[in-house]
Formats: C-alpha cells, sequence, structure tokens
C-alpha cells in the first residue's frame, strides 16, 4: 500500500492530471496481481453511470445561468437593501449575497465570481480598501459549497455512500453560523477601522428601499424554495430539482429578464458541460484507485493504524481537522475529497461519528482550503477580480480566515449543528 | 515534417476540438430536455389524469453523460486544462519543472494507448452481448465513448506538446487550468 501511495504522489508532484494520476498508480498493483486490466473500464463505467452525478452539470449550468443572467446583481440590491445601514454594511450584504446565491449555485468560485464581480467595484466606489474588499469576497464565496446545493456535497454523497438530500439538509444551520459570524466580523473590523461611509438611518426610506429591492429579486428569491422546497418535500430528487433550476433560470434570463440571448446559450451549455467534465472525470478514474485499496484492504489497515494510535473520536476529529487542513491549503478540493472520502469516512463510521456529520466536517475543511493560500480558488478568483496580488489579500483575509477556522472547531465538535434538521 | 504542416495539423484538431465542445453542449442540453421531461411526465402530466411512464429518460441522460464527461476531458487535454498539481513543477528550476512536465504528459500517453486497448477489448468483450436494462440497445453504444475518448486524449496531448516545441514556448506556460469550480 505504501508503494501505491508513493506513486501517487509522485504523479501528483510531476503534474500528471489527478484523474489520470488515479488510474495509473494501481496499474504496478493489478498486473503484479494478474487482475486482467479490462477491469479499468469496467469500473469507470460504474463509476459514471450514474443518476446522481448528473446533478454536477446541472448545478454548474444553474449557477452560471443565474450570474450571466443579471439574477446576481438583483440579490445585490436586495441585500444592500437589508444590511447596507449599518456601518461596513456593504461588507456585510456581500457575505448576505453569498449566502443567498449559494442557494441558488453549488459552487464556491462561481459564487466568489459572481457576487464579488458587482460588489468589489462598488465596496471600493464606497469607500473600502480593494484588498479588504476582495478578502470579504473569498471568504464569504466559500458558502457556495457549504450551503445547499452544492457539488462537493454530491460528489462526496456518490463516494461515501450517502443521502445527497440528508447532506444537503445538515449544510444548512452550518451555512447559517459561518454567514453571521462572517457578518458579525466585518462590522466590526469596518467600524474600528472606519472602512466605508456612514449611512444616515431612517426607517421609511429604508422600508421603502427594502420593499423595491424584494419586488426586484422576488423572482430569484423563489428558486431556493422550489429547489430545497421541492426536495425536502420530496417531490424531486436533488437531480431532478437541479433541472428544475436550469429551466427556472433558463425562463428567467432568456424569456423574463431578457439579460441572455437566446444565440449566447450554446456557449454556456458548451462552458457547463466542459467545467464539469473536468470534475467529474476525476470521479471516474477515482474508483480505479479505489477499487485497489478495496482489495488491499487499505481502509481496513488505516482505521487499525488510526485505532492503534488512539480510539477517542475527538482525537481523530482533531487529526483530521488539521490534515484537511494542510492538504486543503495545497490541493484542490474535488480531488481531495475523492481520495480521502473512501479511506476516511469508513474508519469515522467505525469510531462512531455520523457519516453525514462526517461529510460535512469534510466540506466545511475543505471549503476554507479555498481560501488558504498558496493553492485557494476563491483566492485566485477575488486576486483576479480586485487586481491584486496574493500577498496583498493576506493580511486583510487573515482575520476572515481565523473567523471561519472558529466556525469550522464549532461545527466540528458540535453534530447538533449539522444533525438537527436530519432526520 | 516542416513548421506549416504542423500548424495546419494543429487548426485542424483544434476545429475537431471546437466541434466536440459544441457537442457535448448539445449533449446538456439533450440531458435537461429529457430530465426534464421526467420531471414533468412524474407531476404534471400524472396531475392532470395522463399516465405515460418515461423508463427511458434516465438511461438516455446517463449514456449522454457518460460521453460528454469522457470526450470533455479529452478536449482538455490540449490545452492542459485537466486539474493538476501545478505547485512543484513551478516551484522547482525552469529545466527541471519542464523535465517533468514532459515526463507526466509522456507517461498519459502511455496511459491513454492502454485506455483505447482495454476500452476496445471492453466494447468486444461486453459491448456486443449486453443490452441496456430499458431501452435494450447494445452497450457497444456506451462503451466505444472510452476508447474514442482515449485516442482523442493521446492526438490532444501530442498536439500540446508539438505546439510548445514550435512555438518555443515554456511547456507549463501553455493553457492551463481554465476554471474550477
Amino acid at each position: 500500500m505504501a508503494m501505491l501511495l508513493i506513486y501517487l504522489l509522485v504523479l501528483f508532484g510531476i503534474g500528471v492530471p489527478i484523474a489520470f494520476a488515479l488510474g495509473i498508480a494501481p496499474l504496478a498493483f493489478l498486473m503484479e496481481r494478474r487482475l486482467p486490466l479490462i477491469s479499468i473500464p469496467q469500473v469507470v463505467f460504474d463509476a459514471m453511470d450514474s443518476f446522481v452525478l448528473m446533478a454536477v452539470p446541472l448545478y454548474v449550468l444553474a449557477g452560471r445561468l443565474m450570474m450571466t443572467g443579471g439574477v446576481a446583481q438583483r440579490l445585490v440590491e436586495f441585500a444592500v437593501a437589508i444590511v447596507g445601514f449599518v456601518r461596513g454594511g456593504l461588507a456585510a450584504a456581500t457575505v448576505l449575497t453569498c449566502m443567498i446565491f449559494a442557494t441558488i449555485s453549488g459552487s464556491s468560485a462561481a459564487t466568489a465570481a459572481a457576487v464579488g464581480s458587482t460588489l468589489v467595484p462598488e465596496m471600493e466606489r464606497k469607500r473600502y480598501p480593494r484588498p479588504y474588499a476582495a478578502a470579504v469576497v473569498a471568504s464569504s464565496g466559500e458558502l457556495g459549497v457549504i450551503i445547499p446545493p452544492s457539488v462537493p456535497m454530491i460528489i462526496y454523497a456518490v463516494i461515501a455512500e450517502v443521502s445527497i438530500s440528508d447532506l444537503f439538509l445538515a449544510g444548512v444551520l452550518p451555512g447559517a453560523l459561518i454567514g453571521l459570524v462572517l457578518i458579525l466580523v466585518n462590522i466590526t473590523v469596518c467600524s474600528v477601522n472606519g472602512y466605508g461611509e456612514r449611512v444616515e438611518f431612517e426607517l421609511r426610506a429604508y422600508l421603502a428601499n427594502l420593499v423595491r429591492a424584494a419586488g426586484r429579486a422576488v423572482l430569484a428569491l423563489l428558486l431556493p424554495f422550489i429547489i430545497l422546497g421541492g426536495i425536502y418535500g420530496g417531490f424531486f430528487t436533488p437531480t431532478e430539482a437541479a433541472v428544475v433550476a436550469v429551466v427556472y433560470a433558463l425562463v428567467l434570463s432568456v424569456g423574463i429578464y431578457r439579460t441572455i440571448a437566446p444565440s449566447a446559450l450554446p456557449k454556456i451549455f458548451s462552458e457547463a458541460m466542459f467545467t464539469s467534465a473536468v470534475v467529474m472525470v476525476i470521479v471516474g478514474f477515482a474508483f480505479v484507485f479505489a477499487y485497489a485499496l478495496a482489495l488491499m484492504q487499505a481502509p481496513q489497515q488505516i482505521a487499525a493504524a488510526i485505532r492503534g494510535f488512539s480510539s477517542d473520536p475527538l482525537v481523530f476529529l482533531l487529526l483530521v481537522n488539521l490534515f484537511l487542513f494542510v492538504v486543503g491549503m495545497f490541493m484542490e478540493t474535488f480531488a481531495a475529497i475523492i481520495i480521502l472520502a473512501p479511506v476516511l469516512a469508513p474508519v469515522a463510521i467505525q469510531l462512531g461519528i455520523d457519516p453525514i456529520h462526517f461529510g460535512l466536517i469534510m466540506i466545511v475543511n475543505l471549503a476554507i482550503g479555498m481560501v488558504t493560500p498558496p493553492v485557494g480558488v476563491n483566492l485566485f478568483v477575488a486576486c483576479g477580480i480586485a487586481r491584486i496580488s496574493m500577498e496583498q489579500l493576506i493580511r486583510p483575509l487573515s482575520i476572515h480566515l481565523a473567523a471561519l477556522i472558529v466556525c469550522m472547531i464549532i461545527i466540528t465538535y458540535v453534530p447538533w449543528i449539522s444533525l438537527a434538521l436530519v432526520q | 515534417m516542416g513548421n506549416r504542416a504542423l500548424r495546419a495539423i494543429l487548426r485542424a484538431l483544434d476545429e475537431v476540438n471546437r466541434a466536440i465542445l459544441l457537442l457535448i453542449g448539445i449533449g446538456l442540453m439533450v440531458i435537461t430536455a429529457v430530465v426534464f421531461w421526467q420531471v414533468m411526465v412524474r407531476f404534471v402530466l400524472t396531475a392532470a389524469g395522463i399516465n405515460i411512464s418515461s423508463p427511458w429518460t434516465e438511461e438516455v441522460a446517463r449514456y449522454v453523460l457518460i460521453w460528454c464527461v469522457l470526450l470533455g476531458a479529452a478536449v482538455g487535454c490540449r490545452k492542459a486544462q485537466l486539474i493538476a498539481l501545478e505547485f512543484l513543477v513551478r516551484a522547482v528550476p525552469a529545466p527541471l519543472g519542464q523535465a517533468m512536465r514532459y515526463a507526466a504528459l509522456a507517461i498519459c500517453i502511455a496511459f491513454f494507448a492502454l485506455l483505447v486497448n482495454v476500452g476496445w477489448q471492453f466494447v468486444v468483450v461486453l459491448g456486443r452481448t449486453e443490452l441496456s436494462p430499458v431501452m435494450q440497445i447494445p452497450k457497444t453504444w456506451v462503451y466505444w465513448a472510452l476508447p474514442a475518448a482515449a485516442g482523442l486524449m493521446i492526438l490532444n496531448t501530442l498536439g500540446l506538446i508539438v505546439e510548445a516545441v514550435i512555438t518555443r514556448q515554456d511547456i507549463r506556460d501553455i493553457g492551463g487550468l481554465a476554471s474550477t469550480e
């Protein structure tokens, strides 16, 4: 088993795409055992022949349509109308918009991009330092994968064989917790440093503005209810809910708001499918890797090794937190879930940790990895939008990062937050 | 072969890739349409008292998705757009980093050749006899996706190397991950 991991790390190191490294690393073992290599296509097709996985391109597509379709803009106006009056109100509104957009989008990068491209220039105009604005977008963008729907959750559910609906539901309260904490942190930091402009509060104008913004955003705000209500009301599977979201987003952006020309659709569909393919091909080959691991009884060996070290679930969770934090700094989220979930989830279950709760711990932990340098997709998006370097981002980001880590610890050690809504 | 001929071949390859990208976009449209049809049949038509069941929708959508994923990944090979760890290759001195990248591409090409081989065997051995559960079509229609995509992966990886050589670019700087979500 050590050899298998060494092959894998060397292949990763020299830059072999993760999908293929996962297929190549087990070859030596399969040949040594004289197993027919025809099992590779068999396993790849079994893995990809899944109705559940189909939710991935559909949520990616729904997110793209909502992003290009001017929906994000309306959600921003709505969020600003709610919290814009406090000191640091635009920063708080950024977090709030991310929370709302996350109920439509399944990805962090899409959430950060959609919200950031509108709000970073706006914050700059209202005298927030640009690096601070970028830090707000990078940190609150991670809510995209924690608040359902969530593409990484779909991948985890497929790999660890748990219910997607339950996992989605488990993300609601942790997402709300992180969102509220980030809003409070932003208001505090902005008040202390005097970021942004003070706005006179006048109740009548506030309410009038709120009603107007809510009216403009109402059709977009309905979508989360359709998606989540449909899943939990038992009307749709998550895949069917995704397709309903796509059709709704199409009607909204092409038909009602008319922000997407029909001629632009082929490109949007192609890009959504391509982005999804790049992730989903990893799932296919990860099953080849998992197949070799299973033949070696690796999960049992790793479980035994961890239990030999400590059989206390709290110690195990602490190790998982630290390990995933380090992994998240360097590795892309999907790859980390796909490689680590089949190894870690069985151990967690043996130690008596709820598999849904454990899935959420992995997602929250790796979502922080999207915001930690040197490799973090949200950082790249935020730096790109704000036109700043990664180094400039680190200082304003650190306090947000600290808040996210505190939330992660709370979510890890208080299972109730994740499991309260799951029956 | 002269540079001009190689450039012409690269252009032709990119035309093929563009067509395939369009095709997988159409594939996603088909998936959207049939899964939405499935929802309509379950709710709207049933509520209206019309009972038609459509067991074929899921099967069509799943098979189209397999083709789209494999072909999409194959197109990604042309500009090194698949998810990979770029960290180490860029951290080491340039000649070493480039050597690592070329080694990685060579290993990939060998792996794709293996996939063409076992993928084709799989078509011959299983695909001919196996029928899809609902539509009863031969599963060769699905299984061809792997050898076909792996073949395109070889061409695209060669295309990437050729582009780096004839334009005298650092192999590490061509393409790169366009978007991760």
